[in-house]
């Protein structure tokens, strides 16, 4: 079986659970299948397992590549809908199977399509709707809609996607598979922060958020959870890493509630720094408004960190031994992170359950077979 | 000739108000009875009244033949007291035939036996004087929470008075003997009646299995198999949730015409009869010892506590519940009691939680964590209630 995977990004370069989700799903079905995976810019990226094509020869720098979601340049729109074209001047054969990750790739997954007349499928890892708590630009929507419409099959990481699939795009259902993400369950290596680690010598708890900075991950509600939580726990501090939209907003909305004393914001840290982190948190929050799978929380229990997520999290649908709360009901928040922080035997008997069950859930072999599965049925 | 023991468990425990961190101190209410009275409206009506009117009606039939024993909670009785005394009104027509047993129970379906023996006892003549002020009856046949068995049980019995004990017929225990004739403890102070869990469990758990070999279970191949022990039994212990009729087991799985019909298959043959627990244990003689150091149930396949002291949390909470004892002043004394219920304990279980294959019947959490987490806020707030100094309000 030959697959095309038309991707967008890689770590190291990439904007977030995307290219990293995209570089295990490739390594894994590569060691089953034929994968290409094709990338529109020239990037320096580390050497993969698998095969990449790069639609351009030269290292090109286009505004707002990396920044998924906004400003979306014409740039970017021009690259969107000139990307099959790209791909067929350099790719030569005819693949079984087109294989798209998210609106980016929609439109050249659908030519191909219909170029090579086989099955296309879009991996849809989040939606507009879902990134920007419903109020979608409308310009990405409409080429959603449209192509996510036209492509023979859709991908999405939950059922929360999926059934946003159906009621927000209209999407038939039946030509919906949802594919859970894997993870890959390894040790890191990790940079501990020595300004965290004096905290925790003086006794201070650390509460954790590590997301972009927009409505959709919901870091503004963990905020009107501080002065909640100082009541009961006077000595806990609240780091926030990433960066994004809402900086600004977030930043006064800690100065009225008189908790910006309170509140370590890191900007976007990467791997070892990130790690080092994790290690020294005692809870991670996750109070997304609406994540289709969250990464966030699984690599917070692969750092060994008891995990807090909003029921509106898709990762929480598939576990059982998972602590959820409703993503607006910040006294509930309050309550469990306190709950954790405070009650040792439960949060040790809460992270060895949870660790245990995610990883005989989440593992990339495991994915690929199912996707594969799914193209099996679906050349039938 | 088999004597044949029906034991009905009969409880519902008070649930727990979702009480977070912030209600710690805050002088509120502990017990959901909005959520218990909606549990209780709905299982009154689909098993308690069917099934206890069912069962006069057999009774009446029979000439009192049919014979069945209760074991339901105090706490059990509080709430029917509150929200549903017609029920306590048919329990008590039943009461006044001689077809019907009140067996001894723990007044709040209580762990106590694992942490205090004052505690235990206390809850056990709160029951008894409950079952004669209801009932006009002296239970004489006691059957702990969850069938919780050790030998040391024997002692307590001894001293409340009771002459006999209900239990789960452990194989580990048993070994090649079998559950159908009764024992004693090793110091001979009390008879055990073993629970035939195959029957039992054929009733309960696998009667509306459809991928059970024998489906359906029709009340005339079930006679013949209380028959086939004719001749190597002299009792069929057969205890069970009073529940198992209309809840666990719906109206459409024909549990309800299952029952109706038993005591005629049974009679039918000739060598079967029903009785009730404290006729069996005057009628046969003790035939070997049960002994068991460490406590057994009738729980999952383990027949264990894990279901209740399986984790760190569970272990925790029931200690934190017992190191205050002594500190409880009487205005507390009931409610603390109500937080010994077993059922606060079960729904903090890990142990099976990740297959999805919990008991999720009537449990409010959505997980384990949950559940101790309100519990163990609950005791934060219980602690402060005992510090003197503190203003304390006598609620009503």
């Amino acid at each position: 079986m030959k697959v095309l995977m038309i991707g967008w990004e890689l770590p190291p370069f990439n904007s977030g659970g995307l290219g990293v989700a995209c570089f295990y799903l490739a390594k894994e079905l590569n060691k089953k299948i034929d994968l290409t995976f094709t990338l529109p810019i020239k990037l320096p990226i580390k050497q993969t397992p698998f095969k990449v094509l790069f639609t351009e020869t030269e290292y090109q720098k286009l505004e707002g590549y990396f920044s998924r979601y906004y400003p979306i340049s014409n740039d970017i729109l021009d690259l969107i809908f000139t990307y099959a074209e790209r791909i067929l001047k350099s790719y030569k054969e005819k693949p079984d199977i087109i294989h798209g990750h998210d609106w980016f790739s929609a439109p050249a997954v659908y030519l191909l399509q219909e170029f090579y007349k086989v099955n296309g499928f879009i991996h849809v890892h989040s939606t507009e709707v879902e990134r920007t708590s419903n109020n979608p630009h409308p310009v990405i929507y409409q080429i959603e809609k449209e192509y996510f419409q036209k492509i023979n099959y859709l991908l999405p990481v939950s059922d929360l996607t999926k059934e946003i699939l159906i009621k927000a795009y209209q999407i038939n259902e039946k030509k919906i598979f949802t594919l859970p993400n894997g993870f890959e369950w390894i040790r890191n290596n990790y940079q501990i922060a020595d300004y965290l680690e004096n905290l925790k010598k003086d006794g201070w708890q650390i509460v954790l958020f590590v997301g972009r900075l927009t409505l959709q991950k919901g870091p503004d509600y963990l905020i009107k959870a501080i002065p909640l939580i100082k009541t009961k726990l006077p000595k806990t501090k609240f780091v926030f890493v990433g960066s994004g939209d809402m900086f600004p907003q977030l930043v006064s909305l800690a100065y009225d509630l008189k908790v910006s004393q309170d509140i370590i914001f890191t900007s976007f840290l990467r791997e070892e720094k990130l790690f080092g982190i994790y290690k020294s948190a005692d809870v991670l929050v996750v109070p997304s408004v609406a994540d289709p799978f969250g990464l966030v929380p699984l690599e917070g229990l692969n750092n060994d960190l008891p995990i807090l997520i909003s029921k509106t999290t898709g990762v929480g649908y598939y576990l059982n031994h998972i602590l959820k709360f409703d993503f607006w009901d910040i006294k509930e928040m309050a309550n469990k992170i306190i709950g954790l922080l405070k009650y040792e035997k439960m949060k040790n008997e809460y992270l060895s359950n949870s660790q245990k069950e995610a990883k005989e859930k989440f593992c990339w072999s495991k994915t690929a077979n199912q996707l594969i599965s799914i193209y099996n049925k679906c050349l039938q | 000739m088999p004597s044949i023991v029906f034991y009905f468990k009969v409880h519902q425990p008070e649930r727990l108000k979702h009480f977070t961190v912030f209600d710690i101190g805050q002088d509120q209410d502990y017990f959901d009875d909005e959520r218990n009275k909606f549990y209780l409206d709905r299982i009154v009506d689909k098993c308690y009244i069917p099934t206890l009117n069912l069962i006069k009606d057999l009774i009446k039939e029979t000439n009192g033949k049919f014979k069945v024993n209760f074991g339901a909670t105090g706490i059990f009785f509080d709430q029917l007291k509150k929200w549903h005394p017609e029920v306590i009104e048919l329990f008590k027509q039943l009461s006044q035939k001689n077809s019907v047993e009140f067996i001894g129970e723990t007044y709040y379906h209580s762990l106590s036996c694992l942490f205090s023996e004052k505690e235990f006892k206390e809850q056990v003549i709160l029951h008894k004087n409950l079952v004669k002020k209801l009932f006009n009856q002296q239970p004489k046949v006691f059957s702990n929470t969850e069938l919780i068995y050790f030998n040391e049980i024997a002692n307590y019995l001894q001293d409340l008075g009771f002459k006999a004990i209900l239990t789960e017929g452990v194989d580990r225990i048993l070994g090649w003997r079998s559950p159908n004739f009764i024992y004693s403890d090793p110091e001979k102070k009390i008879k055990i009646l073993l629970r035939n869990y195959k029957l039992s469990d054929d009733m309960s758990f696998r009667f509306s299995a459809k991928w059970w070999s024998e489906w359906p279970l029709t009340a005339d191949k079930f006679a013949n198999w209380l028959e086939a022990y004719n001749g190597n039994g002299e009792v069929i212990n057969l205890f069970m949730d009073f529940e198992t009729f209309g809840e666990h087991q719906w109206p459409e799985t024909g549990i309800f015409e299952f029952l109706k019909n038993l005591p005629f298959e049974v009679f039918k043959r000739k060598d079967l009869e029903f009785s009730l627990a404290s006729e069996v244990i005057k009628k046969y003689p003790s035939r070997g010892t049960f002994s068991s150091q460490e406590p057994i149930t009738w729980a999952d396949t383990e027949r264990d506590l894990t279901a209740w002291l399986g984790n760190e949390m569970q272990k925790e909470s029931l200690e934190l519940l017992f190191s205050i004892e002594k500190q409880i002043p009487f205005y507390l004394k009931e409610t603390w009691r109500k937080l010994q219920t077993a059922d606060h304990f079960y729904y903090m279980c890990t142990k099976w939680f990740a297959d999805g294959d919990v008991h999720k019947y009537f449990n409010p959490y959505d997980n384990p964590y949950d559940a101790y987490l309100n519990f163990r806020n609950i005791i934060e707030d219980l602690k402060l209630r005992l510090k003197p100094n503190v203003k304390i309000y006598i609620r009503n």
